[in-house]
C-alpha cells in the first residue's frame, strides 16, 4: 500500500476527467503503447515521464528526455526531475496531471442543506400529472363557455383545451430532457404539474384581472396586478422547472428565475409601451363589464363624472403641449 | 353590430380633392349655355396651389372675380394649405386666356367654406352677387375647371335650401366635380347665387348660397378689416363661435328622446340631425339587437388631414332571454368595446385620447360611463370629445350609447355630455 500513487488526467477547467492508481512503482507515462498510462496528446513524446520511488521512499517524476519537457504548476518550470508531494500538478504537452500521494488529504465533506431534491415523489406522479391537466382543460373549458354568446359546439370548447394540454406535454417533456441531461432523472410528471399550475394560474389571473378592473373601474392599478401576477407565476415556472433540472442552490435558482421573468416581462410591457405611444384614434379605457353585483365602489353622481372631467383637460391640455 | 346605413356614406364629399369618378357632365346644348361661358369665361380664373421647392401642383380649385379691384371668391378648403402651411405651399391663379399670375389671401370664413384672395393686376371684369333664394327649379350655370381639364360649364337646376342643415346650403342638381370647388353658380342673367362647394354623388351637388360670400366680402372690405392677425387664429376664432352657436341652440332646452326597450335616449335632437334605426334578429343566436344612430350632415373642412364640427351618437339595446348573466355580460363588454367614430385628424393636429371611468349613478340607472378628450393643437381650446356609457342594471338586457363630439370647447362637450347622461331614463 504504502508504494500505491494516484495519476489525475484534468481537462482545461481543472475537473478530473480520468483517474488511474498505480500499486507498482516505476509508472511510465507516454503516447507509446508500451506505457503505463498512454496519453493520446500529440505533444507527448512516446515516453515521455517517468514517476519513480527511491530507496529512501521519496517519489519523483522525470522527464524522460521528451522534446516538449516536463513542466511544474504553478510555476510552469521546466524540471529535469521533480519530488512529488501529497499532490503535485504537472504539465505535459498539452495534458495536464495530479499526481497525489496516499498521504494527499481531501476536503471535508460538504453539508446537504438543500434536501434531498433529486426524488420528488410527491409531484413526479402521473396521477396527479393527469389531475392537473384536468384541472387545466377544464378552467380553459369553462373559461371558453363564460366568453361565447352564440350556440356553444362542444368541438370548440375542447379544441382549445386539448391544444393546451398537448402543449404542456411537450413542454414538459422538453423540460423532463433537460433534467435528464443534468440531474440524470427527468421527472417528466412533476415538469408537467408545475407547467399545468403557471397554466391555470394564468387563465385565473386573468380573470381576477377582468372583474377588478371592472370593479373599480381601474386601468392603471389592473395594468399593474396584471404585469405583477404575470412576473409571480412565470418567476415561479422557471424555478419550479429549474430546481428539477440543476443542483445549484435554491436561492442562486430563485434569483435566475426572478430575473428572467422579470426580463419577459418588462420586455412585453415596453412592447406594449411603444404601441400605445403610437398616435392613434383608439380610446384606452378598461372595457370590462360584469353584473352589477360586482361593482365595488361607489358610484358617482352624473354631476361628480362631469366634474372630475377638469382633470381629464389638464391631461390632454398638457399632452398636446408636449407632443 | 354595424348599422346598416352609415351616415357618412351619405356625406357630401368635398370635391376639390379626392373625387376620381369622371362623371358625364350635364352639359346642355342649348346656346344660352354657350353664350354664358362666352360672356362670363373672364371671370372666372383656377386657382393652383402649389409645393413651394418643387412647384409641383397640390391642388387646383375654382374661384371667380367680384370686384374691380382684383378680389377673388374662393373655397376656404381650396386654399386651406396657405393658411395651415404658408411655408410649404404658394399659390397662382390662372385666367381662361392662360396668363397666370400671383395673389395674396385676405379673408376666409372656414365655417360656410369660403375665402377671399387679391390679385394685384386690377381693372377685371367681374360677378354680381344674387343673395336672394330663386324659385325651386331655377336654371343655375356651374362654372369651374374640373380635374383640370378646362373651364367648364354645367347646367342644373337650383333646388332650395338644404332643408334640415346645420350650415346653410344651395341643393343644386348638377355634376361638381373636384377642382370646380370655389367657381360661381351663376343664374342666367350671369348673377352669382352660389358658389360650388361639394357633391354627394351623380346631379346632388351643393353650393355656399351667396349671401354668406357678401357678408365676408363686406367683412373684408372694412377699413379695419384684420387681416394682420395670424391665419390659425382667425380660423380658431371661427370655429368657436361656430361650435358656440349650435351648441348653444342644442343645449337651450331639453333633448328630445326616443325609447329603445324599457329606456329613454337622446333621440333626434335637432332637425340638422338624420337618425337611423335597426334591428337583428337571428334565430341562431342567442340574442337581439336593435341600433339607433344620429348625425349631423355637415362637417367642417379644416385642413387636408383634419375634419371638424361633428356630431354623432348611437344606441345599442342588447337583449338576451337565453344567456346567462355571466354570459350575457361576456357579449355586451363585445359591444362596449368597440371602436367609436373619431374626426379625421392627424398627430399634427390633435393630441391622442384620454380616457376616465366611472360608475354612475343617476334616474335610477347604473351605468358604466367613459369620457374620452383629445385636445386641438394648433387650435387650442377646441376638443374632440367622445361619451360612452352601458347601463348595468339588468342581466338580460342593457343599452349602450356613444356620443361624438369634434371641435368643441371644453364647456360645450362637457355641458352636452351632461345633458346627454341626464337625459336617459326607465321608459315608464
Amino acid at each position: 500500500m504504502g508504494e500505491m500513487i494516484v495519476i489525475e488526467i484534468l481537462d482545461p477547467a481543472g475537473r478530473v476527467r480520468e483517474r488511474t492508481r498505480h500499486e507498482r512503482l516505476p509508472v511510465t507515462i507516454g503516447r507509446s503503447y508500451q506505457n503505463d498510462v498512454i496519453l493520446d496528446d500529440p505533444y507527448i513524446s512516446p515516453q515521455h515521464l517517468s514517476l519513480n520511488r527511491d530507496e529512501r521512499g521519496e517519489f519523483s517524476a522525470v522527464d524522460l528526455q521528451s522534446e516538449n519537457g516536463v513542466f511544474l504548476y504553478p510555476s510552469l518550470k521546466r524540471v529535469e526531475q521533480a519530488a512529488l508531494g501529497h499532490e503535485t500538478l504537472l504539465r505535459i504537452g498539452r495534458t495536464c496531471l495530479r499526481i497525489c500521494t496516499p498521504a494527499h488529504a481531501v476536503a471535508s465533506t460538504v453539508i446537504d442543506q438543500s434536501g434531498p431534491h433529486t426524488s420528488r415523489p410527491f409531484l413526479n406522479s402521473a396521477w396527479i400529472f393527469a389531475g392537473m391537466m384536468a384541472l387545466t382543460a377544464v378552467v380553459i373549458v369553462l373559461e371558453g363557455y363564460g366568453a361565447t354568446y352564440t350556440r356553444v359546439r362542444l368541438v370548440t370548447l375542447l379544441l382549445p383545451a386539448l391544444l393546451v394540454v398537448a402543449a404542456l406535454s411537450g413542454w414538459a417533456g422538453l423540460w423532463a430532457l433537460a433534467s435528464r441531461l443534468y440531474a440524470h432523472h427527468s421527472s417528466y410528471f412533476a415538469h408537467g404539474v408545475i407547467a399545468g399550475l403557471a397554466t391555470t394560474s394564468l387563465y385565473l389571473l386573468g380573470t381576477v384581472h377582468a372583474y377588478y378592473s371592472f370593479a373599480f373601474s381601474a386601468s392603471l392599478s389592473g395594468a399593474l396586478l396584471q404585469y405583477t401576477g404575470v412576473t409571480i407565476i412565470l418567476g415561479l415556472l422557471l424555478y419550479g422547472h429549474l430546481r428539477l433540472c440543476v443542483l445549484h442552490s435554491p436561492k442562486s435558482l430563485a434569483a435566475i428565475a426572478c430575473v428572467v421573468a422579470a426580463l419577459i416581462v418588462s420586455l412585453s410591457g415596453l412592447t406594449s409601451y411603444v404601441y400605445t405611444s403610437e398616435f392613434s384614434d383608439d380610446l384606452r379605457y378598461p372595457a370590462q363589464l360584469k353584473p352589477l353585483a360586482f361593482k365595488m365602489v361607489k358610484s358617482a353622481t352624473l354631476d361628480d363624472f362631469i366634474e372630475r372631467a377638469q382633470g381629464l383637460k389638464s391631461k390632454v391640455d398638457r399632452q398636446a403641449q408636449e407632443e | 353590430m354595424m348599422p346598416r346605413h352609415t351616415p357618412f356614406c351619405s356625406k357630401p364629399v368635398l370635391v376639390a380633392i379626392g373625387l376620381a369618378s369622371l362623371c358625364t357632365s350635364a352639359l346642355a346644348a342649348g346656346g344660352d349655355t354657350n353664350a354664358i361661358f362666352e360672356r362670363y369665361k373672364n371671370r372666372i380664373v383656377q386657382i393652383r396651389v402649389l409645393e413651394a421647392s418643387s412647384g409641383a401642383r397640390a391642388l387646383i380649385g375654382s374661384g371667380f372675380l367680384v370686384s374691380e379691384a382684383g378680389h377673388i371668391v374662393t373655397s376656404y378648403h381650396v386654399v386651406s394649405d396657405l393658411v395651415h402651411k404658408p411655408t410649404h405651399y404658394r399659390a397662382e391663379i390662372v385666367h381662361h386666356d392662360g396668363t397666370t399670375g400671383p395673389f395674396t389671401l385676405l379673408s376666409f370664413d372656414a365655417v360656410h367654406d369660403l375665402a377671399i384672395v387679391q390679385t394685384n393686376s386690377p381693372k377685371h371684369p367681374y360677378l354680381e352677387l344674387h343673395t336672394q333664394p330663386l324659385g325651386q327649379g331655377v336654371r343655375v350655370f356651374s362654372l369651374g375647371t374640373p380635374l383640370d381639364l378646362g373651364f367648364t360649364i354645367v347646367e342644373g337646376t337650383y333646388s332650395g335650401l338644404l332643408a334640415d342643415s346645420l350650415h346653410e346650403r344651395i341643393h343644386f342638381t348638377g355634376s361638381i366635380n373636384a377642382g370646380m370647388s370655389g367657381g360661381p353658380a351663376l343664374t342666367s342673367d350671369g348673377r352669382v347665387v352660389g358658389v360650388n362647394v361639394a357633391s354627394a354623388g351623380n346631379q346632388v351637388s351643393f353650393l355656399v348660397p351667396a349671401k354668406f360670400v357678401r357678408q365676408l366680402l363686406d367683412n373684408t372690405l372694412l377699413p379695419d378689416h384684420k387681416a394682420d392677425a395670424p391665419a390659425l387664429e382667425r380660423l380658431r376664432v371661427q370655429l368657436m363661435a361656430n361650435q358656440n352657436r349650435y351648441m348653444e341652440k342644442l343645449l337651450a332646452r331639453p333633448l328630445t328622446t326616443t325609447v329603445l326597450g324599457r329606456y329613454r335616449l337622446p333621440g333626434k335632437i335637432a332637425p340638422f340631425l338624420k337618425c337611423w334605426g335597426d334591428s337583428e334578429h337571428k334565430k341562431d343566436k342567442l340574442y337581439q339587437t336593435t341600433s339607433w344612430d344620429c348625425s349631423a350632415q355637415n362637417y367642417l373642412y379644416i385642413s387636408r388631414s383634419q375634419l371638424s364640427g361633428t356630431l354623432n351618437f348611437s344606441h345599442e339595446l342588447v337583449t338576451s332571454d337565453v344567456l346567462d348573466r355571466f354570459r350575457f355580460f361576456a357579449l355586451y363588454q363585445e359591444f362596449f368595446a368597440q371602436d367609436a367614430y373619431a374626426p379625421r385628424a392627424d398627430k399634427e393636429d390633435v393630441g391622442k385620447f384620454n380616457c376616465m371611468t366611472d360608475f354612475v349613478t343617476q334616474n335610477d340607472l347604473t351605468f358604466k360611463a367613459v369620457l374620452c378628450l383629445r385636445a386641438y393643437k394648433k387650435l387650442p381650446g377646441l376638443y374632440d370629445a367622445v361619451l360612452k356609457a352601458a347601463t348595468l342594471n339588468d342581466n338580460s338586457q342593457g343599452v349602450l350609447t356613444t356620443l361624438t363630439l369634434g371641435g368643441v370647447s371644453f364647456e360645450n362637450a362637457t355641458r352636452f355630455a351632461r345633458q346627454y347622461l341626464g337625459s336617459i331614463a326607465w321608459a315608464k
